[in-house]
């Protein structure tokens, strides 16, 4: 006994118990961290559901369950976030005060382009909930979304090849997949607004499931990025 | 000029003034559930104002209506909370040091038990699961309880720890400016201080008009007490995370000085 005291003693306590996040640490993570995007996929699976006939139309739950995800996501993606991308905004035009270049300049405007978003979801909030403002009246700004979002997937999405270009060089085969599944959300985010702008401001006619579909292919790839990014990764001890 | 002839002063009006976004975006950023509090309790606020009663009424339903989504955070963090004990259990079963592990695994414990219990609080105002009167007692039971143990534990361990080692920080630093932030830090616990006794005091009426729910009348359970203590926890909790954002600055700038 009293050997098998000692050899545990002498063992490296952090040795004894796994040290680096597996799926459960990971998914635990995603579900406080990504609570928004949890929120998403569970509109997007009963979008989807609706669509593939899953769910009756008698079936109160799904369409409950459907607006209060909703709700919270847009809680989180909508004046919260607006906070949030206000300060980045903040920050860029001081930046482009004290040094004005095309570098700030571009810089502030896509900050700013950043407040569009969160302005809509806030208004999708309280299209549902407090001031129940009639969703006619913010079709117009969900367009300006669209093209908002566009702009700032494409933008990223370019980032994205550039990061690609260098990370294929300098870096490992993880930051090349990292780079990818982020290429690939950004181009679902520019299909996503690009349906949105045509369907608002060209009377494009597209059915509910292409934009379910765009969406969920963005939720899919966040997902996926998140999971590659942390599975494996070695968790902080004091 | 060396950096060595500069003299580190404190942050200016300026070096404040110009944090305040960063501040608010940290508090919606790091405390998501907390601000949805404070705006909730702000709206239940106008019920005891001399508004109109149409405000009021809408006040009060805009209250109701964000209430259920401040409780879903707790129902997103729940995996994460039940993710710790798995991990206490594991490191328990793995260490011979029990007195190390234990205290750990305790807290985990409250935590998920709060979390649990608020969740299915969640879950009852959306409608999913309809609780029954004793089945509603219990779980606000077991979420008082799990608040009312934390913050007693703040309140004889974790802020008394914070004191002494500050204390012994303050007794060891000679530099002015050095000692001016850790005399700000002092005063930011005894606001956590006063914060945990607001909770504490909240979590025992609660326990108490819940245990004795036919005598809970009168001024010490009145809904005027306990929303002045909410309010007060709310007001306080802006004031410690402002405070402590405050401080930051100060400390950042201190260092900047230092380098």
């Amino acid at each position: 006994m009293a050997v098998a005291a000692n050899t545990l003693h002498e063992l490296d306590e952090t040795k004894l118990y796994p040290l680096r996040k597996d799926l459960f640490d990971v998914t635990a993570d995603f579900a406080q961290e990504k609570s928004g995007t949890v929120a998403k996929i569970v509109y997007n699976l009963i979008d989807q559901g609706n669509f593939w006939g899953w769910f009756s139309p008698e079936n109160k739950m799904a369409s409950e369950a459907h607006f209060h995800a909703k709700c919270f996501k847009y809680t989180q993606s909508g004046p919260l976030m607006l906070i949030s991308n206000f300060n980045r905004v903040c920050k860029a035009a001081g930046n482009m005060l004290e040094d004005v270049s095309s570098n700030t300049v571009a810089k502030t405007f896509r900050e700013m382009n950043g407040m569009v978003g969160p302005t809509y979801d806030t208004a999708q909030l309280f299209s549902r909930i407090i001031f129940h403002i009639p969703k006619e009246s913010i079709k117009t700004l969900g367009g300006v979304s669209g093209g908002s979002l566009t702009l700032w997937a494409g933008w990223n999405a370019l980032d994205n090849v550039i990061d690609l270009g260098t990370a294929s060089k300098n870096k490992t085969s993880s930051d090349t997949i990292q780079h990818m599944l982020k290429l690939a959300k950004h181009i679902s985010y520019v299909v996503l607004g690009t349906l949105i702008v045509s369907s608002v401001f060209f009377n494009m006619v597209a059915a509910g499931i292409y934009f379910t579909s765009c969406t969920t292919s963005c939720a899919f790839f966040a997902v996926v990025q998140y999971y590659h990014k942390h599975l494996g990764e070695t968790i902080k001890t004091n | 000029m060396t950096s060595s002839t500069l003299t580190a002063s404190q942050a200016g009006f300026s070096d404040h003034l110009k944090a305040i976004p960063q501040h608010f975006a940290d508090l919606v950023d790091e405390e998501p559930k907390d601000t949805l509090e404070c705006v909730i309790t702000a709206l239940e606020g106008i019920e005891y104002t001399g508004a109109s009663d149409e405000t009021k009424a809408w006040c009060g339903g805009a209250a109701s209506q964000l209430d259920p989504y401040k409780k879903a955070f707790s129902f997103f963090s729940l995996p994460s909370k039940l993710n710790g004990m798995r991990r206490g259990i594991n490191k328990l079963q793995n260490s011979d040091d029990w007195s190390k592990v234990t205290p750990q695994l305790f807290t985990d414990t409250v935590f998920t038990a709060h979390a649990a219990s608020e969740s299915a609080l969640c879950l009852d105002a959306f409608g999913w699961v309809e609780l029954t009167k004793e089945a509603m007692s219990f779980t606000k039971g077991v979420f008082w309880s799990a608040l009312g143990i934390f913050d007693l534990h703040n309140l004889f361990i974790t802020h008394p720890d914070k004191l002494n080692d500050l204390e012994v920080e303050i007794g060891k630093s000679k530099d002015a400016d050095k000692l001016n932030i850790l005399n700000h830090k002092i005063n930011r616990t005894y606001i956590e201080v006063v914060k945990s006794v607001l909770i504490v005091g909240m979590a025992a009426i609660s326990l108490v008009s819940l245990t004795f729910a036919s005598v809970a009348q009168g001024v010490l359970f009145s809904p005027g007490l306990f929303f002045t203590m909410g309010a007060s926890w709310s007001a306080l909790f802006l004031v410690s995370f402002f405070y402590g954002k405050m401080i930051d600055v100060e400390e950042r700038h201190l260092q900047y000085w230092q380098v």
